[in-house]
């Protein structure tokens, strides 16, 4: 099993770098909901010597939740707000991969000399966290647009949730549930804030010019 | 000697742990009393605001404020001081801004809230030093360690800072005349009293903590004493508002209690137990005794605003008429605070005398000398303060209305003549009793000084550090009470002058009569005397220090029409320290803001870069 759980790890960080690559706000959603996708399956792979109701009910619960319904609201913001598609990043794309690679390579070189208590599935899955939370980070740190910035968010706590998922058996499922409504609800809040935000700047031109100035954009 | 209180307190570091020695004993008394009487009497100042203030809210603080003042002088963990500490300066900014609908209330609550912040920022950097060094956060465990020089020096000096703001020593007292007229009287009594002796306390136990300081620190507490006592009544002497004149007294005080706790000091850095406890014991005698005058007078001032609306000197007068009971029990405060027998002002400034005067006797060269300066520039303060109280108890209370306003209340109160006394004044029974009380105490002290000297001289020997004898305590009770003796005699013959007075004069009642005004016909209250001309003699000599301007006022021709005159006294700490300091501020922040990058993205960055130098550092 270990070599799916590897294939896994390596497809999340792989598609990490595909966000951070990508050119359209809707291309990085469809990749984010795949690399959810991915993720889902995680619980059940790790545990597949025993499988109980509890990882099957969390594998179901990501899938539905963080591949369907965060894609789906992300969409709707976009089309509500009729933005336009770019991703406006501040450094240029074929930089953000060269930088997204040391990231990964920087990660993988930390990660060596972590000491975990306890059995992990996968020598790979501290790293490829590890790469994935950085990797979000550096999603948010170079992408303007609101839309990005709660994308680089999500792919932080994907990296986050594969991290927590190697800590599985010492965590309780309640508490892996409430971050996932937790994420629901910054989504969802995300989605009114935007279409806010945007209804005011139809009201008023001025706004937008003060917004932009602040470095952001819609 | 001392009682400590454990418990076990969920907090890093801290401890429940409380004490009860001789020291918090004295300052807990202070306090009880104190917030106690300004209670009562806030039962009748506050019953004017009924419906119009959250007086809920008011009380709440008031008490929780209460509660934190005996938690600071009893806690005996760096952690319990602190958070206690904290607690307390907010309650006191809640009170403070009473009035908030004031711009300039708010203002001085916003300065009282930096300005102790500040001094608790140096609080905090002297407590961890202390811990760090002795290697506990409890007192009693600090008090075993030994500190080298340059620690000591350095923790008295952040102590100075810290605990002087709060005291309101020279220069760091700039809040103090600020707050203490935004507030309402009752709370500027409880602020005067012993808020500002809070920082008294923690110089006090810092000293208890550090056995043994460098040989300076005593010289520099007594010169800050010096300094802040004669600067504080020189400008109370040109104040024009009666609260504000009384916020600098309590700086000249707060000088009273350094000179004292200063020449404890250099008698304990010599050894000398004796001067040592005497400085000490006259300090902690003025803080209970400035507590009871001060809250007096504030209390005074509260029932005099209240009545008339204005705490201006120069609009006041003639109040002893309307007012009997409140002039009688202000002129008891006003006694007390110049430091005139009968009264306890006096046996505090006499202990601390005795101990200049033991120390000049007793100390090496250097000592002798400070000690000279310090007996000059006391009795120079006392006799400032006399010059400061007779301006004010002459111009509030005696003479003529100086504002027509004034004049129809006091026509209607001499309509009433034949009322009771009671009822002419019409101040509410529960702000009497409160000063009735405290006026009581006051001359207590004063007569039979004999219990509360003990209780003092028992903290002045804890503070010492040194054993005395029986003898000692005696030593210092035989000249009091000689002089209160003659003072008794002096009283009688006085009470037999007055009963000749009367038997000589017979039944015929004396007709009250206008005083003569040099022929002039038509005589106005403004040819009364007023605060600024009082006190202009003195102030004019000291122009240079105290930044006096003065404009018009010139009289010309024979037959002079209309004339203005404005004086004030400006606070050189204020204008020329402070003012410059946060203009400059406020100009580097600008420039600052201009420059700041001004993109949320650069924020996110400056995080990730850290965090992963973060990774690296702890992981690598």
């Amino acid at each position: 099993m270990t070599i799916w759980i590897d294939a896994a790890c390596i497809l999340v960080v792989f598609f990490s770098l595909s966000i951070l690559a990508a050119y359209r706000i809707g291309g990085m959603i469809q990749m984010f909901a795949v690399q959810s996708l991915v993720l889902s399956f995680m619980p059940v792979l790790m545990h597949s010597h025993a499988l109980s109701l509890r990882d099957i009910l969390l594998s179901l619960g990501t899938m539905v939740l963080k591949a369907v319904l965060v894609p789906y609201i992300l969409f709707w913001a976009i089309r509500h707000v009729s933005m336009r598609s770019e991703v406006k990043p501040i450094i240029g794309i074929g930089s953000s991969i060269v930088c997204g690679a040391l990231l990964i390579a920087g990660s993988f070189w930390v990660s060596s000399s972590v000491t975990f208590p306890g059995k992990i599935a996968s020598d790979l899955v501290i790293p490829c966290s590890l790469a994935t939370v950085l990797l979000g980070f550096m999603i948010m740190v170079t992408r303007t647009r609101a839309v990005t910035q709660v994308v680089g968010y999500l792919v932080m706590e994907n990296g986050i949730f594969l991290f927590a998922l190697s800590l599985f058996d010492a965590m309780p499922i309640l508490i892996e549930m409430g971050i996932l409504l937790d994420i629901f609800a910054a989504v969802f809040i995300m989605a009114i804030v935007v279409n806010h935000i945007n209804e005011e700047f139809e009201r008023s031109p001025a706004a937008v010019k003060r917004w932009s100035k602040m470095g952001e954009s819609i | 000697m001392e009682i400590i209180f454990s418990k076990i307190w969920q907090v890093p570091f801290g401890a429940l742990s409380l004490r009860l020695d001789p020291l918090s004993v004295l300052f807990l008394t202070a306090i009880t009393i104190l917030f106690f009487c300004a209670g009562i009497y806030s039962m009748g100042y506050l019953r004017p605001y009924q419906g119009k203030k959250p007086l809920v809210w008011h009380v709440f603080c008031y008490l929780f404020l209460a509660m934190m003042f005996g938690v600071v002088v009893t806690a005996n963990n760096v952690i319990l001081f602190l958070s206690a500490w904290e607690l307390m300066s907010i309650a006191t900014y809640f009170l403070i801004i009473f009035h908030d609908e004031t711009p300039s209330v708010r203002r001085a609550g916003f300065l009282y809230l930096m300005a102790t912040h500040c001094g608790t920022f140096c609080l905090f950097l002297m407590f961890f030093l202390m811990a760090h060094t002795a290697g506990s956060m409890n007192f009693d465990v600090m008090a075993h360690a030994s500190f080298s020089p340059v620690v000591a020096g350095t923790i008295f000096s952040l102590a100075l800072i810290g605990f002087g703001v709060k005291a309101g020593f020279l220069p760091f007292h700039i809040w103090l005349p600020h707050a203490h007229p935004a507030a309402p009287s009752h709370i500027s009594a409880v602020l005067s009293g012993v808020a500002i002796k809070t920082g008294i306390y923690g110089i006090c136990r810092v000293l208890w903590i550090m056995g043994v300081l460098p040989e300076w620190c005593g010289y520099a507490l007594l010169l800050i004493g010096v300094v802040s006592g004669l600067m504080g009544v020189l400008y109370a002497l040109g104040q024009h508002e009666l609260k504000k004149l009384l916020a600098y007294h309590s700086i000249e005080n707060i000088g009273i209690i350094a000179i004292g706790l200063g020449i404890g000091m250099l008698g304990r850095t010599y050894h000398l137990a004796f001067v040592s406890a005497l400085g000490f014991a006259g300090a902690l005698l003025h803080v209970l005794n400035h507590a009871l005058f001060k809250g007096l007078l504030f209390l005074g001032a509260g029932s005099v605003i209240q009545k008339t609306h204005t705490g201006d000197l120069d609009r006041l007068g003639g109040l002893a008429k309307i007012m009997p009971y409140t002039s009688v029990l202000f002129l008891v405060g006003a006694l007390s605070i110049c430091g005139l027998p009968l009264f306890n002002g006096f046996i505090s400034e006499f202990v601390i005398f005795y101990g200049l005067f033991q120390g000049l006797l007793t100390l090496p060269l250097q000592g002798v000398f400070s000690c000279g300066v310090g007996i000059v520039s006391l009795a120079l303060m006392g006799a400032l303060a006399l010059a400061c109280f007779a301006k004010v108890y002459g111009t509030i209370f005696l003479g003529k209305p100086r504002r027509t306003g004034d004049s129809a209340l006091f026509q209607e109160k001499e309509r009433n003549r034949a009322l009771s006394p009671v009822l002419r004044e019409a101040t509410s029974k529960w702000m009497i009793v409160a000063m009735a009380v405290l006026a009581g105490l006051c001359a207590w002290i004063g007569l039979a000084p004999r219990n509360a000297v003990r209780l003092t001289f028992a903290g002045g020997e804890y503070l010492s550090r040194g054993v005395l004898m029986k003898e000692d305590f005696e030593k210092l009770m035989a000249p009091l009470s000689m002089i209160i003796g003659t003072v008794f005699i002096f009283m009688a013959v006085i009470a037999v002058l007055v009963l000749v007075r009367k038997v000589l004069l017979g039944k015929g009642s004396m007709p009250i009569q206008d005083t003569w005004a040099c022929g002039f016909a038509q005589v106005s209250p403004k040819f009364q005397y007023t605060s600024s001309s009082f006190a202009r003699p003195i102030v004019e000599l000291m122009k240079k220090i105290l930044m006096f301007s003065r404009q018009g006022g010139k009289v010309v021709g024979e037959f002079p029409v209309q004339a203005h005159m404005i004086s004030a006294v400006k606070d050189a700490s204020e204008e020329g320290m402070f003012r410059p300091l946060y203009i400059r501020f406020i100009r580097l922040s600008r420039k600052l803001d201009e420059r700041r990058n001004k993109y949320t993205q650069m924020y996110l960055m400056y995080i990730f870069l850290f965090l992963i130098f973060l990774l690296i550092w702890k992981l690598r």
